[in-house]
């Protein structure tokens, strides 16, 4: 009986592990053959293999320039979101004061509105403040469209942290800033990671806004780079295979580092 | 160190009034228990001291210095006091040691020096091989000891202590108990003591201040509160189970037509109503036939409920006006539900309540 429900368990987790890595696997092997050779066979192994590809798409195609683009507009934007986003949950989640509930609710409520809804009056706005077609801009704006639901996330962590940790340490003598920064924060990290890991792919694969708010080629992020391989008449499916792997690699390492404190944040509620 | 004084301090939330004039002088070096039910108002005096709830009206003084008054108030992490909590409150972000060094940190001593001072403090309760662990490798009691030491470390004038015990099992809270008035002795560290437990505020206080409804009922040594509680509240609440409704009549007490012989009954004022209280394992239990020898402050009742619980046995006697009497007897002395039986009430141990 054990041995039917292992195998079963095996087959399951089989089935789903192809479904979720092979569309990645092949996109893999693509990225390692010419476009003539994938539409000869989709779905061949690289042989040979073309690891010239990914010296090409970095080095001709300008793949060093969005990749260093999209590390600094992303990791800016994470680094500004996790900081506001850990101090604003902190506060609503812990202090009493008119109109808690209602700045919450509002933060809250600007998750409901679809991105294009807002798109035009922003590309008009940064316009008018020279933030147009820069990486400040769409920093910002990153931020901006993610703090809500980081806040989200984050109160709802900071509120379960019961409040006799934090009077502990003020009858130890430590003022609200260091609080929050020696106490509140490092018990909330694994909802903080969390907010991290998720912000990070969100941010790094996004590309509306990206497309709208920037055109020039010096300050373009990698998913442009790679819609720079969809020509008007003919598609680069090799190119576009190379530019994903270069693009999805960051993505790993962020998600390898973060993950066990993910999962500890996912599933903190569930255990105490 | 230094002494705590309380003046007319009073908390208002709109429709509530949970603690309301309460005055009391805390002694230098004194180890103080607020005992009384929960929402008496104990835990809301000692928030106010700790300054984390301000006052609606009062004032509060820590020796010379007023924490809290009409000019404003000091903030908690300014009334150099330390807070033990019934959670425990240590962080579980770090270990034992960083726990107890937390304070100090802040006071900017050299490494050795808080090396040095935490070392001690752990060494005090027990917990020095334990320094490197985390919280949530420790048992309850274990983290109440880092609590405690963490407390002492920052060198207090003031300890207040929010119900320590009470997310402790029994055997752990006995000896938690003897441990804090040990700590309390070695340290003489003035102490704010709030239970609801009133066995932990006999063994750990000097005084107790026996509180109900946001006021303060009586204020005195444990011996005073169990021997000559001032008011009915404290006599039900410290286990004077029985308080039965009489009259005065030419200095004794009349239950059920029965003169009986009380002490303190000349002192009390004949208007207000008037209740006899008595423990319930004071009074003495005869059955029918057994008529005692000393026919003083006796009077027959019906056993209507029995119940066995080892060490004693506890009856309820239905007296002939109808009040129930509550009787802890010995086990040997056996009475059926039903069965009329003579209850003694000792003249010394019969005080008489407004």
């Amino acid at each position: 009986m054990a041995i039917v429900r292992r195998s079963l368990l095996l087959i399951a987790l089989a089935l789903y592990t192809s479904f979720a890595a092979g569309p990645f696997v092949w996109a893999a092997m693509m990225s390692l053959r010419t476009t003539t050779e994938i539409h000869r066979n989709h779905f061949a192994f690289p042989n040979p293999a073309h690891w010239d590809k990914f010296s090409d798409a970095w080095f001709k195609s300008n793949y060093a320039v969005y990749f260093a683009n999209s590390v600094q507009v992303v990791v800016v934007a994470v680094l500004i979101l996790t900081v506001v986003g850990a101090m604003a949950a902190h506060c609503l989640a812990r202090y009493k004061f008119r109109f808690n509930r209602v700045i919450y609710f509002i933060l809250f409520s600007t998750i409901i509105f679809p991105p294009q809804i807002t798109i035009i009056s922003l590309f008009q706005i940064l316009v008018q403040y020279g933030l147009y077609n820069s990486k400040l801009g769409l920093t910002l704006v990153y931020v901006a469209i993610q703090l809500p639901l980081t806040i989200y996330i984050l109160e709802s962590f900071f509120a379960r942290i019961p409040a006799d940790l934090f009077d502990a340490a003020r009858m130890d003598g430590y003022s609200d800033w260091e609080i929050f920064w020696r106490v509140a924060l490092p018990i909330a990290l694994p909802a903080v990671a969390t907010t991290v890991i998720l912000n990070f792919i969100l941010l790094w694969n996004e590309f509306l806004y990206a497309v709208v708010l920037i055109t020039e080629e010096a300050n373009r992020t990698l998913p442009l780079g790679i819609q720079r391989f969809l020509g008007d008449t003919q598609e680069d499916v090799g190119m576009i295979a190379t530019g994903l792997m270069i693009a999805i690699i960051p993505v790993i390492v962020v998600y390898a580092f973060f993950s066990e404190r993910l999962i500890q944040g996912m599933t903190a509620g569930a255990v105490k | 160190m230094a002494s705590v004084t309380l003046t007319d301090l009073t908390k208002e939330f709109p429709g509530a009034k949970p603690v309301t004039d309460v005055s009391l002088d805390i002694r230098d070096g004194e180890l103080i228990a607020l005992l009384g039910p929960s929402g008496c108002g104990k835990t809301t005096t000692l928030r106010m001291i700790a300054g984390f709830i301000p006052p609606t009206r009062g004032e509060i003084r820590v020796g010379d210095r007023v924490v809290s008054g009409k000019d404003g108030v000091v903030p908690p992490e300014h009334r150099r006091m330390s807070m033990i909590f019934q959670s425990y409150a240590v962080w579980p972000h770090m270990t034992v040691f960083d726990n107890v060094a937390f304070g100090l940190k802040m006071r900017k001593l050299s490494a050795s020096d808080v090396k040095q001072r935490v070392d001690r403090m752990l060494d005090i309760v027990h917990l020095k091989t334990l320094a490197a662990r985390y919280p949530a490798e420790l048992s309850g009691g274990q983290q109440q000891r880092v609590a405690l030491a963490r407390a002492l470390a920052n060198e207090p004038e003031t300890l207040l202590l929010d119900e320590p015990l009470s997310n402790l099992d029994a055997n752990l809270r006995e000896e938690m108990r003897f441990e804090i008035r040990r700590l309390h002795d070695e340290f003489g560290i003035t102490s704010i003591y709030v239970t609801h437990d009133q066995a932990e505020a006999m063994v750990t206080a000097d005084r107790v201040v026996v509180m109900n409804a946001g006021r303060i009922e009586q204020v005195g040594s444990p011996e005073d509160i169990y021997d000559r509680p001032a008011t009915r509240f404290v006599a039900s609440f410290i286990g004077m189970n029985n308080l039965l409704d009489c009259r005065l009549a030419s200095g004794k007490a009349i239950i059920a037509d029965t003169p009986l012989a009380v002490e303190g009954a000349t002192q009390t004022n004949t208007n207000g109503s008037l209740v006899l209280a008595i423990r319930p394992h004071e009074i003495e239990l005869y059955s029918q036939t057994a008529r005692p020898s000393d026919t003083t402050n006796i009077l027959p009742g019906t056993v209507t409920r029995q119940s066995f619980l080892g060490d004693a046995r506890d009856y309820l006697v239905d007296l002939i006006n109808g009040q129930t009497v509550r009787v802890s007897a010995r086990p040997a002395m056996r009475a059926s539900v039903g069965e009329s039986v003579w209850l003694r009430l000792p003249p010394a141990s019969c005080k008489l309540l407004e």
